[in-house]
């Protein structure tokens, strides 16, 4: 419980931006290649990135500080996490050819939440009396699972293609939401009401550890880039579909669908003889949920990104772009870019980005780069906005990666 | 970047300590990368505290309830306690117990060689049965339950004939006879019902008491043919036994029996009702000697008293000491009441008594001696008292106290079990105190103060919720001391931390609830007055 309501809260803290698709190093390479990448990033809105940091560093979150952040929610508020660790090999055949080996961890958490969500949580009910509290719309989903996956490449003049296929290995699974959820407290505290209509699925709650084997499934990565050559450079169109995926949760996997009104007027105790205190809200909830509870196998579709975009490429001076990318089973917005940046030569590369959409609003991200013949390196940070004004926004993305690459 | 903090620019923003605020965000960002890539291991994040409200328990409860005493009734809408008890029951067992009784009787040929014809009694002899009664004579009985049992024993050669006929015993004019063939060598025994026959104790010439005759013979089975010749030592023996009679009606003289009876009966009320003091308007107390036999009686009450641990109070009333005679019952013609009783009632008041006093000491029960003697002027009835089955001599006691009273520190108490789990100490700790808030309806005319106990296992007090007694209001009576309006009151019970083991450790809560009538009026108890309460809590916790 500890460490989902952890997972919610760092979901939560960071809004952030540039909440798409990095290009993989990989993409096109002609050389044997050794690539390690990671992308670490939590994106969205509302909460401020003060607020999360004092929730991870300090021991204790004065009153002030949430009712701060609380002030500056909106009614349902997003926001998502994303983490991606890749290693990889590729191998050069004849002809353009190339194939690809690799593992990668990959974890996904997103919710979305109401502001009166967040007062039940970090401020309790009683400031609440007489009052309901919304916590509809408010969902929550939390995955972790390993690939392995082999590809194939095929590099021309002008073009490359490529896909990756894999083996999933589910390792946790948390799918929540409240399509209707009301919690009213009555004037004088002496009645709870609970409507709720919802949904919780889990897989692996209880054994979540690295690698545990709670689900199966299979996976997706391919992409396809074709470049123009024009007086100002080279144009670089990229479509690039990654983590599209289907994993089957093994048997065990629990299942509770909710559609009950509560409510609670404490335990009834007319004569005292033969009563005993001790029962309680917890007990009604638990009667409700487990009449609705199911346990077998569950499928769902891994959290996916597809990415259109089209960059200019220069040996030296100022460089444009821009894309969009979909986020197909998650509860991301579509987010839309733009980029310039500067190749100030053939090794080094310096960006800035602007965007729009994802779990946040306007998002802006910087990235630099550097290239030889045997090693490249990319830093890419992202949401610089959410720690510049850490008061007011949040978010925090970082993306690393370096490759080497050998042989003729 | 350094460059940037360090010449003020994002000041403007009124950031600063914008490179601590940095440094420390991205820490957080280290730690989350570390937390997932080592994979669940659970990041420490910051504790904060939120207050949560939650309903405790509701219902409504009487005073009935809370006295738990099961001699509580309502009568016209108005609460009473009322005690009816039988002090002394004399039936008819009791009266004429008829002992079981038996008799043996045996026949020996003493030379041998003598022949006799099959089908001629070669023994025959009549059977007098008299049964001890400790001076009661009956002469006549009808039987609801009893047993002849009969052993004969044949030690001749060959098969006898016997007949046994209880010339006492008679149904619808028949007298209850048996024959039974019993072969050579061997014992008959057998059970027989004498249920509903006549039993005249009187004897063959109608002058004795207590006595049943009977007449016995024996022959050679008549369906030997020729002579039996006996051998010397040849015997048969009778054994009959009279047993488990019960009269379904008797008479005759029961004798001057003289019976003293001390006893007492426990009154629970006060067990659960302790006050101070208290001031018992209205009482009623009946005792009853009904003498449903008829046999003259003299009933004496020596004296009553009631108890506590540390006093005794005794009753005054004018009968007390004094014998009263009470007449025998009368046979009836009618078959539906056979039998009409004599009554005697006995009533103590609040004008011929003090019995009052006797309540006002709350006293755990009622101490009595009385006598209780037949016939005492001996057999004026010639022979002809009589009892039936079900018609008996009884003192009853019917004591009735109306809840209608002044009372000062009336003191209520009733224990809950209470069953927390505080088996996650973490979340236990987590809890910094809080307040249980109260919301009392109450019906009833008078004022109470409430305090709540908490109980170890063994019973000893760990905490009290409050040190002060909370206060909740009388309804609203009028002139008569009847409720015309529940009045509502709060009361509350702040706890803090150190408190909060003490209360969750408890294994019982006691309520505890200490009432007054206004000046001690008088105020009367109703079954429709009722307390309301809900209770809910206010907790300050930490989470996670």
């Amino acid at each position: 419980m500890r460490w989902i309501l952890m997972l919610i809260l760092t979901g939560m803290a960071w809004v952030s931006s540039a909440q798409r698709l990095d290009r993989s190093m990989w993409m096109g390479v002609e050389r044997n290649a050794a690539d390690l990448s990671i992308h670490l990033g939590a994106v969205g809105s509302g909460l401020t990135t003060s607020f999360a940091s004092a929730l991870l560093t300090q021991d204790f979150l004065e009153r002030e500080a949430i009712q701060v952040q609380r002030d500056k929610l909106r009614t349902i508020n997003s926001a998502g996490f994303d983490y991606r660790a890749d290693v990889l090999g590729v191998a050069q055949l004849k002809d353009g050819w190339a194939v690809t080996a690799g593992v990668t961890d990959v974890a996904h958490a997103s919710t979305e939440f109401s502001d009166d969500a967040f007062r039940l949580l970090f401020e309790g009910n009683a400031a609440y009396r007489g009052l309901e509290l919304d916590l509809s719309s408010s969902s929550f989903q939390y995955l972790r699972y390993q690939k392995f996956s082999v590809g194939l490449m095929r590099n021309n003049l002008n073009s490359s293609m490529g896909f990756r296929l894999s083996l999933i290995n589910g390792q946790q699974w948390i799918n929540a939401n409240a399509e209707r959820a009301k919690l009213s407290t009555s004037d004088w505290g002496d009645t709870l009401g609970l409507d709720l209509i919802g949904q919780w699925q889990q897989s692996g709650l209880d054994e979540g550890y690295f690698g545990a084997q709670n689900g199966a499934g299979v996976g997706l990565n391919l992409f396809l880039s074709h470049d123009w050559v024009t007086e100002e450079g080279t144009w670089r169109a990229l479509i690039d579909v990654r983590d599209l995926g289907w994993i089957q949760w093994f048997p065990g996997s629990q299942e509770y669908q909710v559609d009950t009104v509560v409510t609670f007027y404490g335990v009834e105790v007319n004569d005292f003889e033969g009563n005993a205190v001790g029962a309680g809200l917890g007990d009604s909830l638990d009667r409700a949920f487990l009449g609705w509870r199911n346990t077998g196998v569950i499928n769902t579709w891994t959290p996916s990104w597809i990415q259109c975009s089209v960059k200019q490429e220069r040996d030296k001076g100022f460089e444009f772009g821009l894309g969009a990318t979909w986020r197909p089973f998650t509860v991301v917005k579509t987010y839309g870019w733009m980029l310039a940046g500067y190749q100030f030569n053939q090794k080094w590369y310096a960006g800035s980005e602007i965007g729009y959409g994802g779990f946040g609003r306007m998002q802006v991200a910087i990235e630099g780069m550097f290239h030889t013949r045997s090693v490249s390196a990319r830093l890419r940070w992202a949401n610089m906005e959410g720690l510049i004004f850490s008061d007011r926004l949040g978010g925090m993305m970082i993306t690393a990666g370096i490759q080497y690459q050998f042989g003729s | 970047m350094s460059l940037l903090f360090r010449t003020g620019i994002f000041n403007t923003f009124g950031l600063l300590p914008m490179e601590r605020s940095m440094i420390q965000n991205i820490r957080a960002l280290i730690l989350v990368l570390v937390g997932f890539v080592s994979c669940n291991g659970p990041l420490d994040i910051a504790s904060w505290e939120v207050e949560a409200t939650s309903p405790l328990v509701y219902g409504r409860m009487n005073i009935a309830d809370l006295l738990a005493v099961k001699e509580i009734s309502s009568e016209g809408g108005v609460l009473q306690y009322r005690v009816q008890d039988t002090l002394v029951r004399l039936g008819v067992d009791t009266l004429i117990g008829i002992p079981d009784t038996t008799l043996v009787s045996e026949f020996m040929i003493p030379v041998g060689g003598v022949q006799w014809p099959a089908g001629v009694p070669f023994y025959s002899d009549t059977i007098r049965t008299t049964f001890n009664l400790d001076g009661a004579q009956l002469s006549f009985a009808e039987v609801r339950k009893a047993l002849f049992s009969v052993s004969l024993k044949n030690n001749l050669k060959e098969q006898i004939l016997v007949r046994y006929r209880i010339l006492s015993a008679t149904q619808n004019g028949d007298t209850f006879e048996l024959e039974e063939l019993v072969p050579g060598k061997s014992t008959f025994e057998g059970d027989f019902v004498l249920d509903g026959y006549n039993l005249d104790f009187r004897g063959l010439d109608g002058t004795r008491s207590n006595t049943l005759n009977a007449y016995v013979e024996a022959m050679i089975d008549p369906n030997f043919t020729g002579t039996y010749t006996f051998s010397a030592g040849e015997s048969f023996e009778i054994q009959n036994t009279f047993k488990e009679i019960i009269p379904q009606y008797a008479q005759g003289y029961f004798g001057q029996q003289l019976t003293q009876y001390e006893d007492s009966v426990t009154i629970d009320l006060f067990k659960s009702l302790a006050f101070r003091s208290a001031d018992i308007l209205e009482y009623d107390v009946d005792i009853t000697i009904d003498n449903g036999i008829g046999a003259d009686l003299l009933f004496e009450i020596g004296g009553v008293s009631t108890y506590n641990s540390s006093s005794v109070v005794s009753l005054g009333h004018p009968i007390l000491g004094e014998p009263q005679p009470i007449g025998r019952a009368i046979r009836t013609a009618g078959l539906a009441s056979p039998v009409k009783h004599m009554q005697q009632h006995y009533s103590f008041t609040s004008s011929n008594s003090n019995l009052d006093e006797l309540l006002e000491i709350r006293p755990n029960g009622i101490a009595y001696n009385m006598s209780l003697e037949i016939n005492p002027l001996g057999d004026i009835s010639l022979g002809n008292d009589f009892v039936r089955f079900g018609h008996d001599i009884s003192a009853s006691m019917d004591l009735t106290v109306p809840l209608k009273f002044g009372v000062e520190g009336l003191l209520l108490r009733d224990t809950f079990a209470m069953n927390v789990d505080t088996s996650d100490s973490e979340q236990i700790d987590r809890i910094l105190g809080g307040v249980i808030r109260g919301k009392i309806l109450n019906g009833y005319p008078f004022e109470a103060t409430v305090q709540l106990l908490f109980l170890d296992s063994n019973g000893v007090v760990t905490d009290s919720l409050s040190d002060i007694r909370q206060t909740i209001q009388s309804a609203e009576a009028n002139g008569f001391g009847m409720v015309i309006n529940s009045v509502e009151s709060e009361v509350v019970f702040p706890f803090d931390r150190d408190r909060v083991d003490a209360v969750l450790g408890a294994t019982q809560a006691v309520v505890l609830a200490r009432f007054d009538t206004y000046q001690s009026q008088i105020v009367e108890l109703r079954d429709s007055y009722e307390i309301e309460f809900r209770f809910a809590a206010d907790l300050n916790t930490t989470l996670p």
